[in-house]
């Protein structure tokens, strides 16, 4: 082989190498590390669209439960209203009154105080101390507080009992905390109709309890929702 | 007559001839130089080819996972319109589950006191009378380590009694009978005196007793509707 023979071999190969070189690193691999980079997203898409049919498909499961979450939250509702509600709490307390027998001497509410959670619950945040959901669950149940009743009821020992009973069936919850009898005397009968107190037939009772309501919070639209 | 021809008259055949190269070696070495520069054109190009392919192969697998991606994309924003469409499903277990978890904290330490009472009046000896009675249920405290806050757990709050007896022993009667129920527990006595009732010798007496978690109603500690 001559030398200018060796020569344009010696180019060629270079210019082969060159080519190769020049092709792999400017046009294939930016190529194939684009494609590398797009088949990992699609993977990671294809990854969060399985996640999003399993969400899909609890949730599908979980709207054929919705009417029972629903009455739920109705109950709830009706256990702690989202207002004062004293209007109904009089009818009611009265209304236990009379179908008991006890007279209802006096009844004092207090103002509503933020409740502190109880262990138990595990749905507080530590820094208010208040019984207050995280999340949006939060607003749309608001904040938990106690309003405290004092009532003072006459009546023998079983008509008190009966009306602890209806206190303690109330629709909104009543939850007592206190409770004293002594012998006593309606204040609002008169005196040679009712028998002494020393009898002990005739009781007073004072009891404390908590009623409860929310601040803030709507559930209403949740309860009726399709 | 035979036919021989010269070759074989001579005794030599095409092999052994003599062949004389006239060509120059100048045209002959431009000539073989030229056939290795075609070659080497040719390998050049095919190296084009093979790089050219190799981009086209790359290309075509950026442009089809490109197409994935648009693909998964467009699943992607589906699965999320279907799944904000459910929004009020999520809403409303929330709210309920928070709902629920304001109801434990508010009635969680609930006490039936009518069936207390009920309880009372069927397990108070014969012998004894009660005058006064006074439940007071404690505020829940942080738990506490060691012996003190074993005993904090076991107490949710306390009853205070003043009775009457025939004598001493009815005392003791009256707090072995609360001692036997499983909603009191340390039934103590702080005074028992001897008086008389009109002619009769009487015993009045001032006793206390721990209410236990026993006397929780765990009404409201389980979901509503369960």
């Amino acid at each position: 082989m001559t030398s200018k023979m060796k020569q344009w071999v010696a180019l060629a190969a270079v210019a082969a190498l060159v080519l190769v070189a020049g092709g792999w690193f400017l046009l294939v691999s930016p190529k194939r590390a684009d494609a590398a980079a797009l088949r990992t997203q699609v993977g990671e898409k294809q990854q969060a669209n399985q996640v999003l049919q399993t969400q899909i498909a609890a949730l599908k499961a979980q709207a054929k439960d919705l009417p029972k979450q629903q009455a739920t939250l109705a109950a709830v509702a009706a256990k702690i209203p989202n207002n004062g509600a004293m209007p109904t709490l009089i009818r009611s307390l009265n209304s236990a009154a009379d179908d008991t027998g006890v007279e209802l001497v006096s009844m004092a509410p207090t103002a509503p105080t933020p409740v502190v959670a109880a262990a138990a619950t595990g749905a507080t945040t530590a820094a208010t101390g208040t019984a207050r959901p995280s999340g949006a669950a939060a607003a749309a149940v608001g904040s938990l507080e106690s309003v405290g009743v004092t009532l003072n009821v006459v009546g023998s020992y079983f008509q008190v009992a009966e009306y602890l009973d209806r206190l303690e069936g109330l629709a909104r919850a009543f939850r007592v905390t206190t409770f004293a009898v002594v012998p006593g005397s309606n204040p609002v009968k008169p005196s040679a109709s009712q028998p002494t107190s020393d009898s002990g037939k005739v009781l007073s009772a004072t009891i404390t309890g908590l009623v409860f309501q929310t601040q803030g919070g709507s559930t209403a639209a949740l309860a009726t929702a399709k | 007559m035979t036919v021989v021809s010269s070759e074989v008259r001579l005794g030599m055949t095409n092999s052994q001839l003599p062949r004389v190269n006239l060509l120059p070696p100048e045209i002959a070495e431009t000539a073989m130089l030229r056939k290795v520069q075609v070659s080497l054109g040719v390998g050049l190009i095919a190296t084009v080819g093979v790089v050219g392919l190799l981009f086209v192969s790359a290309s075509h697998s950026a442009s089809s996972a490109s197409s994935d991606l648009d693909r998964a994309s467009s699943q992607s924003t589906t699965l999320i319109k279907q799944k904000a469409s459910y929004a009020n499903v999520t809403a409303t277990y929330d709210a309920a589950a928070a709902a629920q978890a304001q109801l434990t904290t508010a009635m969680g330490r609930e006490v039936r006191y009518s069936q207390l009472l009920h309880d009372l009046s069927l397990s108070v000896p014969s012998t004894v009378w009660l005058k006064s009675l006074t439940y007071t249920q404690a505020a829940p405290a942080a738990p506490a380590a060691g012996p003190a806050g074993a005993a904090a757990a076991a107490s949710i709050g306390t009853l205070a009694v003043t009775g009457v007896g025939f004598n001493h022993d009815d005392l003791a009667l009256w707090l072995e009978s609360l001692g036997g129920q499983k909603n009191y527990s340390d039934p103590y006595f702080s005074a028992s005196t001897e008086t008389l009732m009109g002619t009769r010798k009487t015993v009045n007496f001032t006793s206390t007793a721990t209410l236990t978690p026993a006397a929780l109603s765990g009404r409201y500690t389980k979901p509503l509707g369960d």
